[in-house]
């Protein structure tokens, strides 16, 4: 756990709504502020979040608490709802759904309201921005559901699971193993076109590009293109279950790489992920994404706990990563932990 | 005052030359698209700017460093006018409004600094130093900003509790001993943010009396970012510094439109150059087809417009009197909504033009008037229109096909066209493209213009047909009804 400290930068993602998110954002910034005062915090948000209320299901919802000295990138019509005293740095030329994103330093403890940038780029010009004010400091993105592709970008990754997820515990167990599977691809040591076509064919060494509608057409195009000889497939977008299905399609899918963007763009589900296997074919993914640890919530948004004793012993005994708990990080154990 | 619409400073070829002229900031992109002309009264005003524009274009590669930073500090500089029109209105500032006008206050301070190696004493912006002390009370000289407990005592004891509450709130043992703090803090935080917001409203009082300060500096800043827009783009360019001045003619030397050529140089071809000199009262110019007459109207057309608005001409000299309006009618310009026919149009749009000519010069271009009538009448409403201006202290220049020869008084141009070339030896496969061949025949085109005595011309065209392709059976039937 100390090593998230040691990170340049730090995106945090849920497996759904309620999943602790911003429930473990406010105990690593405690964290810091006890165990690493000097280390500056930088905290945003790809997307919104950090509301009293869930804007989606409506439940109350954890608000973020930053200590003072943290750098906070936020809108501009977020900074009324932040009761921190606001040094402000920067208005930065990022525009979010929320206006302008600024950037100011907490003179005080308190709580914020972070509404970031929406754009994986416009994520990268505020992370300069933060380093050049504080070069030192942990950049912290809390990632809307939605968009989680950008945590290929940050140094690691903490995901969150929980109860909210699935009643059953052996659902949450294989959903939460397949969803960590495919985040944690292994970048491919393959060297991929840079020109801007949506899909290409790996023979020998050459790529050609596959022409056709992503959403559309190009299933069929790319599995009527698959050759025997074919090593690779590399798909620019999400990787769905439909474009699978037409991939089948062709006998000669099969002992073959599929690349794609990051571990977040295969969106397709257990059954899918199976038949792939049978058939050899290896995910690969351009951009890694470094999952440093696994975060379990045992609380319900209705307000109760889940005994989760035996998931945690399974996912512990098989992943490599570290696993934690919520209420372990909240009770009295966490010295132990952090 | 005269001014030209959207549309027709595109058709102009000025919105493209406007567009060069790239200044960094909004305040000077608001003067950019407020440039108007002189007129006779600022005559002494025009060719200051003339000339102030012509000497720091041949400065400005010398100061390329100062000149790129400050272009920055340009482009850094967020339009904050409507902010500062609002303390006006008794608006109370916000903690990033205050943010705003300090950052604005330290880039003003930049381009003071910087503009003063160019621009010496010229353009000084007013040094609004008791503002920045107001905005930093600390005497940092950051350029952050937030509501300093110096401001008010009362808000440091504020902060000072809210500082022992959150001390406390860090330590707590508890979930409950911790929400018992924080129902604490966040009466002192509601405390604090009333209190900041007297705080901010003593601030903007005493922000108000400079807005009319800042503003003008706004306006400096403008007028200066335009200048040197266009003082770099007179550098980049091949431009000279024209002869303003009474009862001169208006005369271009190798003179060239900027869009023209650089849509030329595209298709890696030499553009000829346009001589031409026009004398008060009607000049005719005529030649072949696809001979650059229009473009030679517009390149003459657009450099007199430019010397008019203080924008160094594209030519290698340029003369011109101040004029009092400036009218090109070419092709298309009947209303379509009033269901008018060319030639409806081109006669409503001529009167109205002839009945608002003052006094003093005025500049009218006509491209082929008339054509859309009977070539009888045409040809007697253009000369008509060359014998009525023959008389007038105006300028009149007109291009047309019609057979002028016997109109008197007037000066004669003529583009030599392919007089020069023996187009047989430049025939090629009948089965070439015909854009090329189009292409190649503007290539042989020669655009030079030389006086002419007004005998009629004939023979370009049918040569032109020929090439492209018109059988030999009927240039042969074309050639015998010449004759």
């Amino acid at each position: 756990m100390e090593r998230l400290f040691s990170l340049r930068s730090l995106s945090i993602i849920g497996m759904g709504k309620n999943t602790g998110k911003t429930s473990f954002l406010n105990l690593l910034l405690k964290e810091a502020g006890r165990r690493h005062p000097e280390k500056v915090m930088a905290v945003t948000s790809i997307g919104r979040d950090g509301e009293e209320r869930d804007l989606v299901t409506g439940t109350e919802k954890p608000r973020i608490y930053v200590l003072e000295g943290t750098l906070v990138a936020t809108s501009e019509e977020l900074m009324n709802k932040c009761d921190v005293t606001k040094e402000i740095i920067e208005i930065t030329g990022i525009r979010s759904s929320l206006g302008r994103v600024v950037i100011f330093r907490a003179l005080s403890d308190g709580f914020v309201e972070i509404a970031g940038p929406s754009r994986g780029s416009d994520l990268a010009h505020i992370e300069k921005k933060v380093k050049s004010i504080e070069k030192n400091c942990l950049f912290i993105v809390d990632g809307a559901l939605s968009r989680m592709s950008f945590s290929s970008k940050t140094d690691g990754a903490v995901l969150c699971t929980g109860a909210s997820i699935s009643h059953s515990q052996q659902q949450i167990y294989e959903k939460t193993k397949h969803a960590l599977s495919l985040l944690m691809l292994r970048e491919t040591d393959q060297e991929l076109p840079e020109a801007k076509g949506r899909a290409y064919l790996k023979t020998g060494e050459e790529w050609t590009e596959v022409k056709g509608d992503i959403a559309l057409s190009i299933g069929s195009e790319i599995s009527r293109q698959i050759k025997e000889s074919t090593s690779a497939v590399y798909i620019k977008g999400a990787v769905t279950d439909r474009l699978i299905r037409d991939f089948l399609s062709s006998r000669d899918f099969r002992n073959l790489a599929l690349i794609a963007g990051d571990g977040t763009q295969y969106l397709m589900s257990i059954e899918t992920l199976e038949k792939l296997n049978v058939r050899g074919i290896r995910l690969e993914a351009e951009n890694e994404i470094q999952v440093k640890m696994l975060m379990v919530n045992p609380f319900d948004p209705n307000g109760g706990e889940t005994d989760l004793k035996d998931l945690m012993l399974k996912l512990r005994s098989e992943l490599e990563i570290p696993v934690y708990s919520l209420a372990e990080l909240k009770g009295e154990k966490r010295n132990d932990v952090f | 005052m005269m001014y030209f619409s959207q549309k027709e400073k595109e058709k102009l070829g000025l919105k493209y030359v406007m567009d060069e002229i790239r200044t960094g900031s909004a305040y000077g992109r608001a003067v950019r698209n407020a440039v108007a002309f002189y007129g006779k009264e600022k005559e002494k005003e025009l060719i200051r700017e003339l000339e102030r524009t012509k000497k720091l274009s041949e400065i400005l590669p010398s100061f390329k460093a100062e000149y790129d930073h400050l272009f920055m500090i340009f482009e850094e500089i967020r339009d904050i006018r409507n902010l500062i029109q609002s303390l006006e209105q008794g608006k109370v500032l916000s903690e990033l409004d205050l943010y705003e006008i300090k950052f604005f206050l330290a880039r003003m301070d930049d381009i003071q600094k910087e503009k003063k190696k160019i621009l010496g004493e010229e353009y000084n912006l007013i040094p609004l130093e008791e503002l920045r002390e107001i905005l930093d009370p600390q005497g940092t000289g950051l350029c952050t900003f937030y509501v300093y407990d110096e401001y008010d005592e009362n808000l440091k004891n504020i902060r000072k509790k809210k500082r022992e509450i959150e001390m406390r709130i860090r330590r707590a043992e508890t979930e409950k001993e911790k929400e018992v703090l924080l129902m604490e803090r966040r009466s002192v935080t509601l405390l604090e943010e009333e209190t900041e917001y007297l705080v901010r409203k003593v601030l903007t009082s005493r922000i108000r009396p400079f807005g009319e300060r800042i503003l003008q500096n706004m306006d400096t800043l403008g007028r200066m970012d335009y200048l040197l827009a266009k003082a770099k783009l007179a550098g980049d360019y091949e431009t000279c510094l024209p002869e303003v001045g009474k009862s001169r003619p208006i005369s271009m030397v190798n003179g060239y439109h900027p869009y023209f050529e650089s849509m030329i140089r595209e298709r890696e071809r030499n553009f000829s150059r346009i001589s031409i000199c026009l004398e008060k009262g009607s000049t005719l110019l005529t030649g072949a087809n696809m001979g650059g007459k229009s473009i030679t109207l517009k390149t003459v057309f657009l450099n007199t417009v430019l010397v008019q608005m203080g924008i160094l001409p594209f030519a290698e000299k340029m003369v011109t009197p101040v004029l009092a309006r400036m009218d090109l009618l070419s092709e298309d310009e009947e209303n379509p909504d009033r269901g008018l026919s060319t030639f409806g149009g081109e006669v409503l749009k001529i009167r109205e033009i002839m009945s608002s000519m003052s006094e003093s010069p005025s500049l009218l271009v006509l491209d082929e008037p008339a054509r859309g009538t009977n070539p009888v009448e045409g040809t007697a409403i253009a000369g008509g229109l060359l014998k009525y201006f023959s008389e007038k202290e105006h300028f009149l220049l007109m291009a047309s096909h019609y057979d002028l020869k016997d109109i008197e008084g007037i000066k004669r141009y003529q583009v030599r066209g392919l007089k020069d070339v023996d187009l047989n030896s430049q025939t090629r496969n009948t089965d070439e493209d015909r854009y090329a061949k189009v292409r190649s025949l503007s290539d042989l085109m020669d655009y030079t213009l030389e006086t002419w005595d007004g005998t009629r011309m004939t023979g370009d065209a049918v040569r032109i047909g020929e090439y492209l392709g018109f059988s030999k059976e009927l240039t042969t039937e074309i050639r015998k009804l010449l004759e």
